[in-house]
């Protein structure tokens, strides 16, 4: 066993963060739990302005805008070049694939990967904020691994 | 161990503090999915059906990889399992979560002055009462960005990995679904015929509201029927609201929306002093699941004229 669970979140940011919420229920099929807005003195003192949490199969992604203050990075890969991936049952990853056709949502793949590891195929994309995505289907799909969240 | 965390001297002195704190040994699993998370929200066929990973850039794949296996404390599945061309390492979590580490000469740098952009983990009491040690043993600055918004019983920690990426880790520890009485015996809270209907007043050192409704008195405790969050009452919005993951409740304790299916605010006994002082027991604890108007304490004038 490890000594971790698993994934618990993600602060992501966009450029804008409606535009960027409404790919994410759009796309993904978010689901808006609510809007984190910090404490009035929080505020004033430049910290935490109010930002969409919103999950997607259960996992909680928290948007914030990007600082207009700050250039970006010079990167085809999002602000911290690092990709989320969610899976799909391997039944189900042609038709994830035609969804993302109808969508005309722009993505690579399907790529094959090897077959003595954990995946089986992906496809990847990007959100509005060029941040990295992806979806695979994978090979160890039948293990029984702990929950994310264990209900009361 | 090496590390890129700066300094910390932008850091409060309560989330310096905040972060040494440590939840009671446990093995329980999570129950709760992260601030802002609202249970019950998954979709039923959505896009895609379950979180499967996390790909980071790091500089140096050994580096990176001893970290997430000797800090972070996953397991190590192997190398070059995915179609990707650099070198890469594949760490597994006890949900079946992977960390993908993948070697990249120009890692992505963090931009300075915000955490925004980051990513958590979630781990049980004893994992995280591991995972301090090991920090404390490799010096890694640690600290707590939402210190302030922290329910009793819910920890957080938050630092940077050998290449900056911002981390955080967060456990609900079973302290967070424990009743919390205050122990200070039986308050007096002056007189009762001192109340309107729908005053609410927190005394403090007792962490209860005693509000005057309609029916009578009610005593309740601060504490969040969700996680043990202090509550507050909003007297603008006529509510009581929980600043840790945004539960309200009405005016006679009732959940009445950020978390589903929470029960209403826990109650004290109300007796009356022969002068007529409204008087909370605080040492017993009264659940429901919502507002009944027998629950409320009638005032002795009220009980002559029923
Ligand atoms: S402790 Fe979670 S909403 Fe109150």
């Amino acid at each position: 066993m490890a000594n971790i669970e698993g994934l618990n979140h993600t602060g992501r940011s966009v450029p804008d963060v409606r535009t960027g919420e409404q790919f994410y229920v759009d796309v993904l099929g978010a689901h808006h739990c609510n809007t984190i807005s910090s404490a009035t003195e929080d505020v004033r003192a430049g910290r935490g302005a109010p930002h969409p949490c919103n999950t997607v199969a259960g996992y909680l992604f928290v948007l914030f805008p990007h600082q207009d203050d700050i250039p970006l990075p010079e990167s085809p890969r999002g602000e911290d070049g690092s990709r989320i991936g969610f899976s799909v049952s391997r039944q189900r990853f042609d038709d994830v694939v035609a969804r993302a056709r109808d969508l005309e949502l722009p993505f690579e793949g399907p790529v094959q990967h090897p077959e003595h590891g954990p995946f089986g195929e992906s496809l990847y994309f990007t959100d509005p904020g060029g941040n990295f995505m992806e979806v695979c289907w994978r090979r160890d799909e039948e293990v029984a691994y702990n929950p994310l969240v264990s209900k009361k | 161990m090496e590390t890129a965390a700066p300094a910390n001297g932008y850091r409060t002195t309560r989330q310096l503090e905040k972060a040494k704190e440590l939840p009671q040994a446990s093995d329980a699993l999570p129950q709760y999915g992260g601030h802002g998370y609202v249970p019950g929200s998954r979709q039923e066929e959505g896009f895609v059906d379950r979180i499967s990973h996390l790909v980071l850039g790091v500089g140096s794949l050994d580096r990176s990889e001893h970290f997430y296996n000797d800090v972070m404390g996953m397991d190590i599945v192997g190398r070059g399992l995915m179609a990707e061309q650099r070198p890469h390492a594949v760490l597994r979590m006890n949900t079946g979560c992977m960390l993908v580490l993948v070697e990249d000469k120009n890692v992505v740098p963090r931009r300075l002055g915000t955490n925004a952009v980051h990513h958590a983990f979630t781990m049980t009491p004893n994992q995280y009462r591991r995972l301090l040690e090991k920090v404390k043993e490799h010096e890694i600055d640690v600290w707590v960005d939402r210190a302030q918004y922290l329910a009793e019983g819910e920890f957080n920690v938050n630092f940077r990995d050998p290449d900056d990426h911002a981390l955080e880790v967060c456990c609900d520890a079973p302290e967070a679904s424990e009743v919390i009485l205050p122990n200070v015996g039986t308050i007096d809270c002056g007189p009762a015929d001192s109340f309107k209907v729908g005053d609410v007043k927190l005394f403090k050192e007792a962490d209860v509201f005693l509000v005057r409704v309609k029916e009578g008195f009610l005593a309740m405790s601060r504490w969040c029927t969700h996680m043990n969050g202090r509550i507050i009452w909003n007297r603008e919005h006529w509510r009581f609201q929980c600043p840790y993951h945004h539960a309200t409740f009405d005016r006679c304790g009732n959940a009445t929306g950020g978390q589903p299916d929470i029960d209403a605010l826990r109650l004290y006994p109300v007796n009356f002093s022969p002068e007529g002082h409204a008087l909370v027991d605080t040492s017993q604890v009264i659940h429901r699941a919502c507002f009944e108007p027998q629950q409320a304490s009638k005032p002795p004038k009220v009980a002559v004229t029923a």
